[in-house]
């Protein structure tokens, strides 16, 4: 079998398309934005009697330039902060930040124990299945949206 | 040195080998270190006093003859205390008919927003054998001194979160067994995995 003269071409192009695909849209359907891609956005459902949530993510910043988040909002709940758990040695604190630095190249983890995006006086309790959507400030990239999942967890 | 001599200087070498051996194969043969910290020797818990949304008083004595999971939190506390209850509810499930000689209790330090009506119902989404109590500041400190634990109201932080105060708290998951001596601590971030096989083996092991 002889190979074609312009399956060669061909091959780039579709590849570059490709590329283009790949970098059009982050998971959860976020725009990467000036290298911000935002991934694995979750809140735990509501326990009953409680008006407190956590947003959980990933953000990497891929980048040439270092980036900070400054701030969230949400329609679930009255107000939005970013909140930081510690472990002092086995007591644990909790106290609202008001940035979070996502260096080039690097990421910020906001995991249970860590980093969370606190959902204060949320209107109605989450359900697990339910997505709402959740606004992000950046210093450098600017406004990002992105979509939470509630999970049962 | 005389056959004689020469002998009884390499038996003597085998013995020394021989007990060495024996040494160590014990050694490795002893039971692993539990991942929770082990109260050795089990301490007994004083007991003590709360409310748990009924007429009733809770005491912890109620639950001699069961195993106890406890920690101490508050219904507001949006990331430690619903990460330590999910990780229960995974062990419990995961316990299997086991479970049903598990009993967990919530005891809130946070007695001013946490009712006892309302940590009955936050409890009782994790579970049905999960307990949400709290009760009068001198009767929560016993229980948290009943454990050597800790915790501290930041109300001067109330200005600067629309969260109102936060409370910091040990996060730690005591494991009580029925006569009511601790045997266990959890320190928090601790895998299920890990709290389930210390649960299979202390539970297991009493029959």
């Amino acid at each position: 079998m002889c190979r074609s003269k312009r399956l060669l071409p061909l091959m780039a192009v579709v590849l570059m398309f490709g590329l283009a695909a790949c970098d059009a849209a982050a998971p959860n359907g976020a725009p990467a934005m000036a290298g911000i891609t935002v991934t694995d956005v979750w809140a735990r459902e509501s326990p009953p009697a409680s008006s407190m949530g956590a947003v959980y993510l990933r953000i990497d910043n891929g980048g040439p330039t270092d980036d900070v988040l400054v701030g969230a909002a949400a329609a679930v709940a009255s107000t939005v902060e970013v909140h930081q758990t510690t472990n002092e040695g086995g007591v644990m604190h909790m106290a609202k930040v008001d940035t979070v630095p996502v260096p080039a190249g690097g990421s910020a983890e906001f995991e249970p124990g860590g980093y969370h995006i606190m959902l204060i006086d949320v209107t109605t309790p989450l359900k697990a299945g339910e997505r709402f959507p959740i606004t992000l400030m950046f210093a450098n990239a600017g406004v990002i949206t992105v979509e939470v999942e509630v999970r049962a967890e | 040195m005389s056959t004689e001599r020469k002998a009884r200087r390499n038996a003597a070498r085998w013995m020394t080998a021989l007990a060495f051996g024996g040494l160590l194969a014990t050694a490795a043969c002893a039971a692993p270190a539990f991942h929770g910290v082990e109260a050795d020797p089990p301490a007994a818990v004083a007991d003590f006093r709360l409310s748990d949304g009924t007429d009733a008083a809770f005491r912890l004595s109620d639950q001699k003859g069961k195993w106890v999971l406890l920690f101490f939190g508050y219904t507001n506390c949006p990331d430690v205390c619903p990460l330590t209850l999910s990780h229960i509810g995974t062990v419990l499930r995961d316990l299997g008919p086991t479970a049903d000689r598990v009993a967990v209790v919530f005891v809130s330090v946070d007695p001013d927003r946490d009712t006892p009506d309302r940590l009955a119902q936050y409890a009782a989404s994790f579970g049905p054998q999960v307990i949400g109590v709290t009760g009068e500041r001198a009767e929560i400190d016993a229980a948290v001194e009943a454990f050597g634990a800790r915790y501290e109201l930041h109300t001067d932080e109330a200005a600067t979160s629309a969260s109102g105060y936060s409370v910091s708290h040990s996060g730690d998951v005591f494991v009580v067994d029925p006569e009511m001596r601790l045997r266990l601590t959890f320190p928090f971030g601790i895998a299920p995995a890990d709290i389930l096989a210390d649960l299979k083996r202390l539970i297991g092991a009493s029959g």
